[in-house]
């Protein structure tokens, strides 16, 4: 891993079969504590049979001490719950599925033409809400993540006393479970499974005149590249950079 | 187990309830809110006019009319989120519809959520989809809030749908059954609805390029054009009432807001006509799933297909 890293995120964010298994969970925790770095592990939305495989991978995490407590990236509210239940010693974070933005690419094209309120709500992410921030502190959560979408970013998460992370160079856009890295074409249940990990080594573009960017789409979910970063993220509260080397 | 449908216009409620909806819903976003912020920042997550309902006299006509048949209404304020002065506009909302006889409240984001369990506890809240419910835990996280009814997420299957009902046995499940099958997970997709033409970027004809491939990227990017071969808004679920009413759901949900009322009135019937049938004990499935697969094919003039098909699992 190259220099200049604080921190190692590691997991998946989109998707439960694509979540590691305990082993290489604590793998990546002791190799990211032996490098003197932060761990935190990233988790997807998950139905009730991966809520039990993550609650065996938080199990072996929380019983690791590392370098340090290690975090926890939620995008459902469910994990974010069994964390509080039976895990109160790995930090929460929101992640930016539940941050609420507009990630639109189409909104570059659309922004200018609102109302000056309606831009702003377009620029501002639902989780700066206080007292949201105030409910999710509760909950053991300190930290948000947000996206740079292609119209930018113009946080406050100091109004809601919360730190904040950015993502880059990929902006989320959307996700399904209609996978199209498992759906055979014949077999209707493939479209909700996972059969074939073709999302690892596979990442197709879509492009259309509706709007200038193109989307990455890797196994389920699709991105925009928006490379470099918003200015004022320090006035925005934000203090951490997430780098993504590659489409997640 | 009931049918919840869609309403935008007053003139629709009686066709309705004679097609054999038992509950309506609809969304109205006021002149002030769209000067200020414009349909495309819209409160109920439809930016198009003719998905809002027309004045708030049209909707004080639905509340009674509805009311007058023993049907329920419920109101849309399901944007996926809100700014700071949006709250005040939308509670003020809030209030007004109240005092209009509303049912309920359906609603996404979680500081909305929050004001109305603080502001007006015990007033029925029901979670939009777009509020993310996919385990039995996150029931349980929105129903210690007060909410009431969870709308379930088009993604989950059958199955997956009973163990959060049983879970959760003081909550209300609704599931999708019919039309405005969305490619994407509706609560975490951020495509914005704006196309004049009605055409959301989920639909539109893309031209797929290569970025990385182990030598399955043409296939993967086949199996995503294939939405381009389907219309969204023919997708079905009548295979799976008999499983979704055997699961616990309490209201069956048509999609369609904005569409016409003749295709509304027409799914209703045809989700109805689904439920009353009673095929004898033996081959009940297969016998369903003839009739469904029949219906189907009366309502929209094709074949189903996996891209439009809400529960997958149970198709044969």
């Amino acid at each position: 891993m190259p220099g200049g890293y604080a921190r190692l995120y590691f997991g998946a964010e989109f998707c439960q079969w694509r979540m590691p298994t305990k082993a290489a969970v604590r793998d990546a925790y002791a190799r990211a504590s032996g490098m003197g770095l932060g761990f935190t592990l990233v988790t997807p939305w998950v139905t009730d049979a991966g809520m039990k495989k993550l609650t065996g991978v938080f199990d072996s995490l929380a019983g690791d001490a590392g370098a340090g407590p290690a975090e926890v990236v939620v995008n459902d509210y469910g994990v974010l719950t069994l964390l509080r239940e039976e895990f109160r010693g790995l930090a929460p974070v929101m992640g930016r599925m539940l941050a609420r933005q507009k990630r639109c690419p189409r909104v570059p094209g659309i922004i200018e033409a609102l109302p000056e309120a309606g831009r702003d709500a377009y620029m501002h992410a639902g989780i700066e809400d206080p007292l949201t921030a105030k409910f999710l502190k509760l909950l053991g959560v300190k930290r948000v993540e947000l996206d740079n979408p292609l119209q930018g970013v113009s946080a406050d998460l100091k109004a809601a006393r919360l730190k904040g992370s950015i993502y880059t160079p990929y902006a989320f856009v959307t996700t399904t479970r209609h996978c199209p890295a498992s759906f055979d074409g014949a077999n209707w249940q493939s479209f909700t499974g996972c059969r074939k990990k073709a999302c690892t080594g596979n990442v197709i573009s879509l492009s259309n005149p509706a709007h200038e960017a193109v989307i990455l789409m890797r196994g389920n979910t699709q991105f925009v590249e928006n490379a470099g970063l918003p200015e004022g993220l320090s006035r925005m509260g934000i203090d951490r950079i997430v780098y993504m080397d590659e489409v997640p | 187990m009931r049918i919840l449908s869609p309403v935008d216009r007053r003139a629709e409620v009686g066709e309705l309830a004679d097609a054999g909806a038992d509950e309506l819903y609809g969304g109205y976003v006021s002149g002030d809110w769209r000067r200020k912020y414009s349909l495309l920042s819209s409160v109920n997550h439809r930016y198009f006019p003719s998905a809002q309902i027309g004045g708030l006299n049209e909707l004080k006509g639905i509340v009674k009319d509805a009311h007058g048949r023993g049907l329920r209404f419920y109101i849309t304020m399901n944007a996926p989120y809100y700014t700071g002065p949006q709250y005040e506009d939308i509670l003020s909302d809030a209030a007004r519809y109240i005092d209009m006889g509303v049912d309920a409240f359906i609603v996404a984001d979680l500081g909305l959520v929050l004001r109305l369990a603080h502001i007006m506890p015990g007033f029925p809240v029901h979670l939009s989809t777009l509020g993310t419910v996919f385990n039995s835990k996150g029931a349980a996280f929105f129903s210690h809030l007060g909410v009431n009814r969870v709308v379930l997420p088009r993604e989950l299957t059958v199955r997956e749908m009973a163990g959060i009902i049983k879970a959760n046995p003081g909550t209300e499940f609704d599931a999708f059954v019919m039309i405005g099958k969305c490619p994407n997970i509706e609560g975490f997709c951020s495509f914005t609805h704006n196309s004049p033409s009605l055409i959301w970027p989920c639909e539109e004809a893309y031209t797929f390029g290569t970025v990385k491939t182990d030598g399955r990227a043409e296939e993967i990017a086949r199996a995503q054009a294939g939405w381009g071969s389907v219309n969204r808004r023919q997708a079905c679920g009548l295979c799976a009432v008999r499983a979704l009413d055997q699961a616990g759901v309490t209201a069956l949900k048509v999609v369609g807001r904005g569409g016409p009322t003749a295709v509304k009135v027409k799914v209703v019937k045809a989700v109805r006509d689904m439920l009353d049938y009673s095929p004898g004990r033996a081959e009940v499935r297969l016998e369903l799933q003839t009739k469904a697969k029949a219906v189907y094919k009366e309502l929209f003039g094709r074949e189903c297909s996996p891209y439009v098909c809400y529960f997958p699992e149970v198709w044969r």
